[in-house]
């Protein structure tokens, strides 16, 4: 009798233990992975998802992700994800070159696909005289309208709470703060913007196109790098930019090189650094980067 | 008894040819029309399977069992395209999810699917060796694909050209081979799957090249202004894609005008499913939505009607075997007239002879359904084969 009840009880924790087993199973399938493919998507998704998302982002610091060359390591990670967030308007070039699973893929630029702007400067190619054209593109750095960026993050959110239906509540208070923190950089931003009404900007690299169109800036691009030195050609330039647009005020993504800024103080041009931070930054988050944006022009 | 079967199966091995030209013909006799039956219903429960396995079937309009043929079994019935416009309306009804198939080429006689990875997690299908596609140029194999064409993975396969006459059409694109499918006795088995956007690079709507912006070899340019470089012919471009020359591939015209053969559409639930062939009866959606399980019945209701005359068949002719039969055991016991004489002679009874020539006929009839039952079992084995050869 007594051997009975022992392999009763055996048996009775055995299964006990089976089913708990079976039990974390389940939670742990729940945690879904939401793959971005840049920096801001990846905020957004930290920000509203909080634990109850795993947030991807495979690429390195350093490396700008638009024009980032995956891995098939880094692939097979995308491909696993629940979700691949895309920012759209031709961003993350990379993503025509490789096989994701298209139910997965969310454009959180969609909604405003009809607003994207088209580069104008370069140069496309064709095959034979009827031959079609290649595009020039779109800008992509959307995010810098922060309207866009609040559309953006509403579309993770909305792909987020098709996801996890069981967490919209929790993600839904989320993107509320997010909005308020987006909706408060709009504010200052605007504010800002004011500042530089009938004057002209430059910038080191064209990718203001979208703070421009959103806050009347008039800026003129160039191809400059922060680690590299301007050749006499480009200089020269610059100078007859100047010459004819009066801008006092070059715009740059990261601290140019002294030498530069010190031709450009000798040009009566002030080096301000704005971050569109499409990566993840060194120090800071999204908000913070955009935050002393905002500050670098209006300390000026 | 034990010595007359011995006497009568001695007989029958005496007379070896004879025996085994009668087992064999009633044996086929017998098995024929239980054979054809099973074939009929293995492969009837194999394309239901299939079938009710595909929830919806959007395409041009046109044949729609063409459509399906195609979409389900990768046969490349020629079929209008349609394009990747419809792919993304599809998509923002929210209903499900589209999954977009182009199946035009082939390689070494098996069929391309272009796809995307959806199509794998939707038919469940499972890599045995390597992985999924990653980038465009990569290719994943069905299991009769490796085994047909002894290939595995980082084997390369080319597609073969369209026409061979037409020096200015498709270009033949060598593709790596990165993983094989496990087996699952579906026309998978038998099919090379791509991105769509390797389809789209053999179709020539995608392809690589030298940056036409830098290059110095004037002779491949046609017109240079400011805004647009026409190359001509001479131009090179690649026709394998690797990891050296990958950033130079890039496509022409607007993505939206892509082609692709059809779209396997997956709806959330039936309501969704109801909903978008009501979108589709509203010409909200142009093209055709088919159920495939609808189509496939018809066909195969069109192939019950030949079983019908082919039972018809078989009756008659097991009916016209038996006469010779009889016949023969008739003849047989007349050219063994002296045979059995004798028999009655050395002091058999006439029901020992009975016995023997009866046990004779039994002996016969048991290998001959022996034989059936052996043809019935090995039939299985064909049911792809017959779907293949005689219903697709």
């Amino acid at each position: 009798m007594k051997k009975l009840i022992v392999i009763l009880l055996s048996t009775l924790i055995y299964f006990a233990c089976s089913e708990k087993k079976e039990g974390q199973t389940i939670n742990e399938t729940k945690i879904k992975r939401i793959a971005s493919v840049n920096y801001p998507l990846h905020f957004f998704v930290t920000k509203i998802g909080g634990s109850k998302v795993d947030a991807i982002y495979p690429i390195p610091t350093g490396v700008d992700p638009a024009y980032w060359e995956p891995s098939v390591e880094d692939i097979i990670l995308y491909q696993e994800a629940d979700l691949i967030l895309l920012n759209g308007a031709g961003y993350a070039k990379w993503v025509d070159k490789v096989s994701l699973p298209q139910s997965k893929m969310i454009n959180t630029s969609q909604r405003f696909k009809d607003k994207y702007i088209g580069l104008e400067e370069g140069q496309t190619h064709s095959h034979g005289p009827d031959g079609e054209h290649e595009h020039k593109g779109f800008a992509f750095t959307t995010w810098l309208d922060f309207n866009n960026a609040i559309i953006q993050a509403e579309e993770v959110y909305k792909a987020l709470a098709n996801l996890l239906p069981d967490s919209e509540e929790t993600f839904s208070s989320n993107l509320q703060s997010l909005k308020n923190d987006i909706a408060d950089l709009h504010k200052k931003m605007s504010a800002a913007a004011k500042k530089f009404e009938g004057t002209t900007l430059v910038a080191s690299h064209p990718v203001y196109q979208y703070l421009s169109n959103g806050y009347d800036l008039k800026i003129i691009s160039f191809h400059w790098e922060t680690d590299r030195l301007p050749d006499d050609m480009m200089w020269e330039g610059f100078e007859k930019t100047l010459a004819s647009s009066k801008a006092t005020i070059m715009l740059w993504e990261d601290t140019p090189l002294s030498e530069v800024n010190d031709k450009l103080i000798n040009l009566g041009v002030k080096a301000i650094v704005f971050n569109p931070c499409a990566n993840t930054p060194a120090n800071g988050d999204f908000l913070s980067i955009m935050k002393t944006n905002i500050v670098n022009l209006v300390d000026l | 008894m034990k010595q007359s079967l011995y006497i009568a199966f001695k007989y029958l091995l005496f007379h070896k040819i004879r025996t085994l030209i009668l087992v064999a013909s009633i044996g086929i006799i017998i098995f024929l029309p239980n054979g054809l039956q099973k074939l009929i219903e293995e492969s009837e429960s194999q394309m239901m399977a299939r079938a009710d396995s595909t929830p919806l079937v959007i395409g041009t309009k046109g044949s729609s069992t063409d459509l399906v043929i195609n979409s389900l079994y990768f046969r490349q019935e020629k079929i209008e395209n349609m394009t990747m416009k419809t792919n993304g309306e599809l998509k923002e009804t929210g209903l499900g999810y589209p999954i977009p198939l182009l199946s035009t080429f082939k390689a070494r006689g098996f069929s391309i699917a272009g796809t995307n990875l959806d199509y794998f997690n939707f038919r469940k299908l499972i890599i045995s060796k390597g992985r999924k596609f990653s980038f465009v140029g990569e290719c994943i194999i069905g299991s009769r694909v490796a085994e047909k064409l002894d290939i595995t993975v980082s084997d390369s396969l080319i597609s073969s050209p369209e026409n061979y006459f037409d020096f200015a059409g498709v270009y033949p694109l060598k593709m790596e081979v990165v993983g094989v499918l496990q087996e699952t006795n579906t026309p998978d088995d038998y099919t090379i799957f791509t991105d769509l956007k390797t389809n789209w690079i053999i179709m020539g709507l995608g392809h690589g090249h030298q940056d036409l912006s830098k290059t110095l070899d004037q002779s491949v340019i046609l017109n240079r202004d400011s805004s647009n470089v026409t190359a001509n012919a001479k131009l090179f471009m690649y026709n394998e894609i690797t990891k050296q020359n990958l950033e130079s591939f890039h496509f022409h015209g607007s993505p939206e005008n892509y082609p692709i053969t059809s779209i396997i559409f997956v709806p959330k639930d039936i309501k969704s499913g109801t909903i978008l062939r009501g979108k589709f009866e509203a010409r909200e959606i142009l093209n055709q939505i088919v159920v495939p399980s609808k189509v496939v019945e018809t066909l195969l209701q069109s192939i019950f009607r030949i079983k019908q005359i082919f039972n018809t068949v078989f009756v008659l002719v097991g009916f016209a075997t038996l006469l010779i039969l009889g016949l023969i055991v008739t003849l047989s016991l007349r050219l063994r007239k002296d045979e059995i004489r004798t028999m009655f002679t050395i002091g058999s009874s006439k029901a020992k002879i009975f016995e023997i020539l009866g046990l004779e006929l039994m002996i016969l009839v048991l290998s001959s359904f022996l034989f059936a039952l052996a043809l019935y079992f090995v039939t299985g084995y064909f049911v792809n084969d017959f779907i293949n050869y005689f219903i697709i």
